[in-house]
């Protein structure tokens, strides 16, 4: 495989995610409603209506359903999701540059 | 920096799809014409490795996170358009499988982090490098200030799209509708953090990689240099 090494350190960094978990606090400005009400008090309308019937993502947060039992549990469960995205990125950015450069994705 | 759905208005988060749409298609026709076949492994590559590098929170002053995104480094490995490619995919990935940033939001966010900042790191990168070799110090720091510049323009675009809601979308009594926070609070709560932490962090990883793979795969950036020729 070419850029054989490249892989080796998405590899290594897959695995050291759950480092990237510990730092505490959120983002700023990515709270979801019930964040934003404890910042200002309400929460705006059409911030309520534009999430709701928004259901969570399969792997909301980076967590994987059933994997939520302690700290080793989450640590897995973030590898695993480190792993599944990173690798479904790979090969959809591999089969469209390969289609849109013509000769399909063989 | 991936804004969630709700925060910003209907018409401004279509209005920012709309404008992503073109920069797509422009960046695909780069990819077809100007990307070596050879390096598509390269680009997926690359698209992992910014999926990847912003699960690194790291601690910001304010209590708060944020993380690099890599779109710089990507830039200036296969050419900023190939590199907005690469950056939307992950944030695809990041949206629909994992709730990192809104759906409706995608295109905000990919005009953020996977435009403007790989196009203003690959700018100061380009004026800062002069004629340095990848081997060269100066290739290396002139990838840091790209990457350094890069992430805080993006902040600031994010900033300002959120502050603008307020402003923008509100009840008749002036309560707002979406993001509620105007500009005087966006603008410092995320160009700070970014300029003193997520900044260098963003140097030092765009920095650090350029100098390692200039020393030692300085072939890599030769698809860089004839992307935008």
């Amino acid at each position: 495989m070419i850029y054989r090494r490249g892989w080796i350190v998405l590899l290594v960094l897959a695995i050291l995610t759950p480092l990237g978990i510990i730092a505490a606090g959120g983002a700023w400005g990515e709270w979801d409603l019930d964040g934003v009400r404890a910042r200002v008090g309400f929460a705006p309308d059409g911030m309520r209506e534009s999430t709701a019937g928004g259901a969570d993502r399969p792997l909301q947060e980076y967590t994987v359903p059933g994997l939520d039992k302690g700290f080793f549990h989450e640590g897995l469960g973030t590898i695993l999701s480190a792993l599944l995205g990173a690798g479904f990125t790979a090969l959809i950015a591999f089969a469209l540059a390969r289609t849109v450069k013509g000769g399909g994705i063989h | 920096m991936h804004i969630p759905d709700g925060y910003l208005s209907p018409r401004m988060a279509g209005a920012l799809w709309i404008a992503s749409a073109p920069l797509w298609a422009l960046s695909l026709r780069a990819i077809r014409r100007r990307l070596n076949r050879r390096r598509v492994p390269l680009l997926a590559l690359l698209s992992a490795f910014s999926f990847l590098i912003m699960m690194f929170n790291i601690p910001l002053p304010g209590g708060t996170t944020g993380h690099a995104v890599g779109a710089v480094l990507i830039a200036i490995l296969v050419g900023p358009w190939a590199a907005m490619t690469a950056v939307t995919l992950a944030l695809a990935v990041q949206a629909l499988l994992f709730g990192d940033g809104g759906i409706l939001a995608l295109g905000a966010n990919s005009f953020n982090m996977a435009f403007v900042m790989p196009f203003a790191g690959w700018l100061v990168f380009r004026l800062c490098r002069g004629a340095a070799r990848p081997k060269d110090a100066r290739f290396a720091i002139a990838a840091a200030a790209g990457g350094y510049v890069g992430i805080n323009v993006a902040a600031l675009i994010v900033a300002i799209e959120l502050g603008l809601q307020p402003i923008l979308h509100h009840l008749p009594d002036g309560t707002p509708l979406y993001c509620p926070f105007t500009l005087g609070v966006t603008i410092p709560a995320m160009m700070i953090p970014h300029l003193v932490v997520a900044g260098a962090a963003e140097a030092i990883l765009t920095g650090g990689v350029a100098a390692f793979l200039g020393k030692y795969h300085p072939e890599l950036f030769e698809a860089g240099q004839e992307a935008m020729k």
